[in-house]
């Protein structure tokens, strides 16, 4: 029964980190905020 | 842990469907997660097929009869390398192996592309994921692997005699491997084509897999010859193994790849050449479909068969195609660019190109050798003699071997025992030349039976051989009375040099072709 949990689990997981990138798609840097970079300055 | 490998199984074929689907829609629409995605689709397939593998190994070295691989191809007294290789003697377990043959290289080499933002990356993803899609479809099609027998027997029906032999351990899964490796070049070769480009590299790439791919591919020959050699399945001639099992027609081609086709890089033969690997993977794919549907005939046979026929067909189209789209897209390769090295490194490639240079020289020479000895054992195997001997225990008879030395042979008695799984009835043959013995040898007659002693096959000849540099003297047992045995003895000059030649050629070839980074590529 363990061994089953944890190949379903396994598997869940791969699957998670395949689609991973759809999921969560990466995005481009935005251009830095200006009120942000007034703070700062 | 079979429920685990058959999950496995089922998840990579969607993971290889979701591979291509996501690299080739990335590619389309320049969508980066989705390219990312297919990506690892394929790394996914590849763990998924290994986890597949393990759980089949598992049920194999447990015995776990409910499965019908296991039932049908192994028993409780089968020795543990044979429950091993229990795998790859079905069609669908073979296919398994090969599948996973083609993820773990295609795997590599996409990470490598990828980190090199190469940009055949995606579509090589996308090709390979569709190629390990067809494999596990083929899987599919034919005996489930996790087949389920609905009453477990008691005992496995064992395995045939003709596959427990040393052989059955080495031929198919190197065989396997080069095939697999065998991918790399057609897939690269294929996307480049698409992409009108050749990286230097993808060009690399192609170069070390085909180079790889050929030296297993000829050790994977030399073994199933060896293989033919030591059985002597229905007085099959060795040297033609591989003629009658088509391993040679792809070694051929890699083979030509790896000398021509990666060297050349300008002109127009630049891009044709690129079909060579291509070709290759066909025809070995071709071989596996046959072996898939049940055809074991020679392939001269099974091309006069309809399905011969249609994938004959296909072959020559997929190569015309590859030929006229490689001529069309690529065209003249202009000089390219040259890998990895920048020119203040110049000094360096030069002192390694020098180094590499001579150990290339070394390599051909090794290579040379190697095609040497196997052509004087395949002389020597023309040159054979063979006879046959009716012996009771006691009798001797003379014969005389190809250089005209005469040998003395006597039957020095039978003896019947139990081993592993069989039982066995050898006679005891005492060899002498020129009335000084020369070594006993026992051509053995094995009955293989289950655990409760019920016989599984037909009782299997096994021949025993005397393995010297100038001569081979091979006995087998063809017939057998209560008073007498009838022995086939072989003669066969140089045939221990073919399996020494054989390892040569595919340690010198590979050196011999292999890319040099920054130098070749």
């Amino acid at each position: 029964m363990t061994a089953v949990a944890v190949t379903v689990l396994g598997i869940l997981a791969l699957l998670a980190w395949v689609l991973d990138p759809v999921i969560r798609p990466t995005r481009a840097p935005s251009p830095p905020d200006a009120s942000s970079q007034s703070e700062a300055g | 842990m079979s429920f685990a490998g058959e999950l496995g199984l089922w998840v990579g074929l969607l993971m290889a469907g979701w591979g291509a689907l996501a690299s080739f829609a990335g590619q389309h629409w320049r969508r980066l997660d989705l390219q990312d995605s297919g990506a690892r689709g394929l790394y996914a397939t590849s763990v998924l097929l290994a986890v597949a593998i393990v759980g089949l190994f598992g049920a194999l070295l447990r015995q776990d009869f409910s499965l019908t691989i296991v039932a049908a191809t192994t028993g409780l007294d089968l020795p543990w390398p044979y429950r091993i290789a229990a795998l790859w003697s079905t069609p669908s377990g073979a296919t398994l192996c090969l599948a996973l043959a083609t993820a773990v290289p295609v795997a590599l080499v996409l990470r490598s592309l990828r980190a090199r933002r190469d940009p055949v990356a995606v579509r090589f993803a996308g090709a390979a994921s569709l190629l390990l899609l067809f494999l596990m479809l083929l899987i599919r099609a034919g005996a489930d692997p996790y087949d389920i027998l609905p009453v477990p027997p008691v005992d496995g029906a064992g395995m045939h005699p003709s596959l427990q032999r040393p052989g059955m351990l080495l031929h198919p899964p190197l065989l396997a491997m080069a095939v697999g490796l065998a991918a790399v070049p057609c897939v690269l070769a294929l996307c480049c084509i698409a992409a009108g480009h050749v990286s230097a590299r993808s060009r690399f790439h192609m170069r070390r897999s085909a180079a790889i791919g050929w030296g297993i591919l000829t050790l994977a020959i030399v073994a199933g010859m060896w293989w033919t050699h030591v059985t002597r399945t229905a007085g099959r001639s060795w040297p033609l193994d591989p003629v009658v099992h088509g391993t040679v027609f792809p070694w051929l081609l890699l083979g030509a790849f790896c000398a021509w086709g990666g060297r050349t890089r300008t002109g127009r033969w630049a891009s044709t050449l690129l079909v060579l690997p291509v070709a290759a993977l066909l025809v070995a794919m071709a071989l596996v479909l046959a072996t898939q549907l049940g055809l074991t005939l020679a392939p001269f046979e099974r091309l006069a068969s309809p399905v011969g026929l249609v994938i004959g067909a296909l072959i020559l189209v997929g190569t015309g195609a590859t030929v006229a789209l490689a001529r069309e897209r690529l065209g003249a390769q202009p000089a390219e660019e040259r890998g990895d090295t920048s020119s203040a490194d110049s000094d360096v490639v030069t002192s390694s190109i020098v180094r590499s240079q001579r150990a290339r020289q070394l390599a051909a020479g090794i290579a040379v050798v190697g095609a040497v000895l196997l052509g004087a054992a395949i002389a020597g195997h023309l040159a054979r003699a063979t006879s046959t001997i009716d012996l009771r225990p006691g009798d001797s008879a003379v014969r005389t071997d190809p250089f005209g030395r005469e040998w003395r042979i006597v039957h020095e008695g039978t003896s019947v025992f139990p081993q592993a799984n069989r039982r066995v009835l050898a006679v005891g043959l005492g060899l002498f030349r020129d009335a000084r013995r020369a070594g006993t040898i026992a051509p053995q007659l094995r009955e293989y039976v289950t655990a409760q002693g019920e016989p599984t096959h037909e009782p299997a000849s096994v021949p025993a051989v005397r393995s010297r540099p100038g001569v081979d003297v091979v006995a087998s047992i063809a017939e057998r009375s209560a008073e007498r045995v009838r022995i086939r003895i072989d003669f066969e000059p140089f045939a221990l040099w073919a399996w020494i030649g054989g390892v040569l050629l595919a340690a010198g070839g590979t050196i011999y072709v292999w890319p040099r980074r920054g130098v070749d590529a």
